[in-house]
């Protein structure tokens, strides 16, 4: 049968009224895993850190990180967040002795400040996690800090919020959020705290002039005077090993190491912390029992409990080391040097 | 006569080509002295074997380790760090010397780093040589020319940057008088250009393709502290005065092979 051309007409306009009585079909760009890799600033005499291949840093990364570790969505009761132990303004650390977790409980230990911690070879006071990532897996489910139920029910918490579905989405092409990404993440922005930019650090870089106290303050530092450099050495001002300094005498030595190590000859030695920045860390020591810099050199000046472990650096412990009140002030006031008003101000670090 | 000249053209030429197929030399592509011409072998062929220098502690004829505690000069000493830089590690077969390390940390709390393995010319060796400290060119670099885990990285923790800026070539530390109550820590760091000082130890050995020759090197705790008297501050500082090169030589008397 031929169809006449009126007939083909009315076919082809029965078949366009049929097609535009369809819906709309939305056009869908299909995602792009395109993650913006970015390097470090490392700062001049500072080697490169050591980066987990598995963990590159990239911008969305970073991004991620910072946001979880500003977000309370990581405890259990939506409360509290790694900033609220680790204050900028304070480079990144607490100025409580102790800080508070969920539900008022009271930790035992003073917060570490959060500085050039790439180049950390272990974190906590005691060494007990060597990568930055597996640092961030521990304060979440602790029932002194953040004290999440357990981290099933954090990511339950992440995958609920479609924001947190694109941003890890972005940042590691995941669907299923899990700890792995979580910690990836703030390890990320951890990473990005660097700070070399201290009145000290413009003086190597002849950008800054030191006072005359200033100028003794560091020989003291740097000469056998005061003693300070072996575990506080330029560019980190820490050694990342582990000492005892002599705070208490033998039979009331706490663990420290040990609590790693199962040695007994760790007793007792605890982390030396970074010194940048150190006059914005108050309290001071592990159990944050020193509230100012002057109570710290007055332990050194004293030289400190004599013990099994006590460090063989620490060579004027029956002595002390005769600083007087000249040399103190001479010492804090190089210790302030240190002080780096650009990192604590980085919006780039602010939530 | 026409003929003649041709067949003896011929047997020349091919004469000729049959010996140019002969090239003699190394023909195994795993030696180090293969070559790409040669189709005869000559037996010429030299492979690598592996030599292990292995550092150990010793209290004179006991083996030490960290934490332990030796007498001598009626004191009691207990050991906590030792390390040092080995530098410029040569090996010397007749009149010919090989490198076989530019640095190398040993530390006594490093199992891994008491073992230096490094490939090797097969062959007859007579000496074995190496700096105790470091050369003027490595001193005058610092931990941010390495990667941090490298012998001379950050993480070594053996840099001083401030003025006199060094590597420390050597660190004892440890504590005297162990046996009482009273412990009295007791370290010395020795760091300086001057002190940088050649160990040579003479000794016939051979190296086999394929095979580890080991070499034990060992240091005598007691002879580093050879007439040290303890009343004066050891050095802690880049010096090279009087008493740090009394421990220096005293460091160098306390390596020797053990046989």
């Amino acid at each position: 049968m031929q169809l006449n051309w009126i007939n083909k007409i009315g076919l082809l306009f029965v078949g366009i009224l049929f097609i535009s009585c369809q819906r709309d079909i939305p056009l869908v760009k299909p995602f792009e895993y395109n993650p913006t890799y970015v390097n470090l600033d490392i700062p001049r005499n500072f080697p490169f850190p050591e980066i987990p291949l598995d963990n590159p840093q990239t911008k969305e990364g970073i991004l991620l990180g910072k946001k979880l570790f500003f977000d309370p969505i990581l405890s259990a009761n939506n409360t509290i967040s790694c900033a609220d132990c680790h204050f900028q303004e304070n480079a990144f650390s607490d100025p409580s002795k102790f800080s508070m977790g969920v539900g008022g409980v009271v930790g035992n230990k003073n917060a570490s400040a959060i500085i050039n911690a790439a180049w950390n070879t272990s974190n906590f006071w005691d060494g007990r996690t060597i990568t930055l990532e597996e640092q961030a897996l521990q304060p979440v489910t602790s029932p002194i800090e953040l004290h999440s139920p357990s981290w099933d029910v954090v990511s339950q918490k992440l995958m609920n919020n479609k924001h947190y579905q694109e941003l890890f989405k972005k940042a590691f092409n995941i669907e299923i959020i899990d700890s792995l990404y979580v910690v990836k993440a703030i390890a990320q922005f951890e990473r990005t705290l660097i700070s070399a930019e201290s009145k000290f650090d413009k003086f190597l870089n002849y950008q800054a002039s030191l006072t005359p106290s200033e100028l003794r303050g560091k020989e003291i530092f740097n000469t056998e005077k005061g003693d300070c450099f072996h575990c506080h050495s330029y560019p980190l001002f820490t050694s990342n090993e582990f000492h005892n300094n002599g705070l208490d005498p033998e039979h009331l030595m706490h663990q420290g190491r040990f609590n790693v190590t199962k040695d007994v000859n760790d007793i007792g030695k605890f982390k030396s912390p970074t010194l940048r920045n150190v006059e914005l860390t108050a309290p001071y020591m592990h159990d944050g029992r020193f509230a100012t810099l002057e109570e710290v050199i007055d332990h050194y000046n004293f030289g400190g409990h004599n013990s099994s472990t006590i460090d063989p650096l620490m060579k004027k412990v029956n002595i002390g080391l005769g600083l007087n009140n000249q040399d103190k002030e001479d010492l804090i006031n190089y210790l302030k040097t240190l002080t780096d008003t650009a990192f604590i101000n980085n919006p780039n670090f602010k939530p | 006569m026409i003929l003649g000249n041709k067949i003896s053209t011929i047997a020349l030429i091919s004469g000729l080509f049959l010996f140019s197929c002969k090239e003699p030399g190394c023909t195994d592509p795993e030696a180090l002295n293969y070559n790409l011409e040669a189709n005869k072998s000559d037996n010429s062929c030299e492979y690598n074997g592996e030599i292990e220098l292995n550092f150990i502690l010793k209290d004179n004829q006991s083996l030490f380790s960290i934490y332990d505690t030796t007498s001598f000069d009626d004191n009691n000493f207990r050991l906590e760090k030792l390390k040092f830089y080995i530098s410029d590690v040569y090996v010397t077969n007749g009149n010919d010397s090989t490198k076989l390390k530019d640095v190398h940390l040993v530390d006594f709390s490093n199992p891994e780093s008491l073992r230096l393995k490094v490939d090797i010319k097969e062959g007859q060796y007579s000496a074995l040589s190496f700096g105790i400290g470091l050369n003027e060119e490595l001193n005058n670099t610092n931990p941010s020319n390495y990667s941090v885990d490298h012998p001379l990285g950050l993480n070594q923790n053996t840099y001083w940057a401030m003025t006199p800026a060094s590597y420390i070539f050597i660190m004892l530390e440890g504590k005297l008088d162990t046996s009482s109550t009273n412990f009295y820590p007791t370290s010395y760091h020795l760091a300086h250009n001057d002190l940088f000082s050649f160990k040579n130890l003479n000794s016939s050995f051979s190296i086999e393709s394929s095979r580890t020759t080991q070499i034990d090197i060992k240091l005598n705790l007691p002879t580093a502290f050879y007439n040290v008297d303890f009343s004066q501050d050891l050095p802690h500082q880049s010096v090279a005065n009087p008493l740090a090169q009394q421990l220096m030589n005293n460091f160098l008397n306390a390596i020797e092979l053990d046989q």
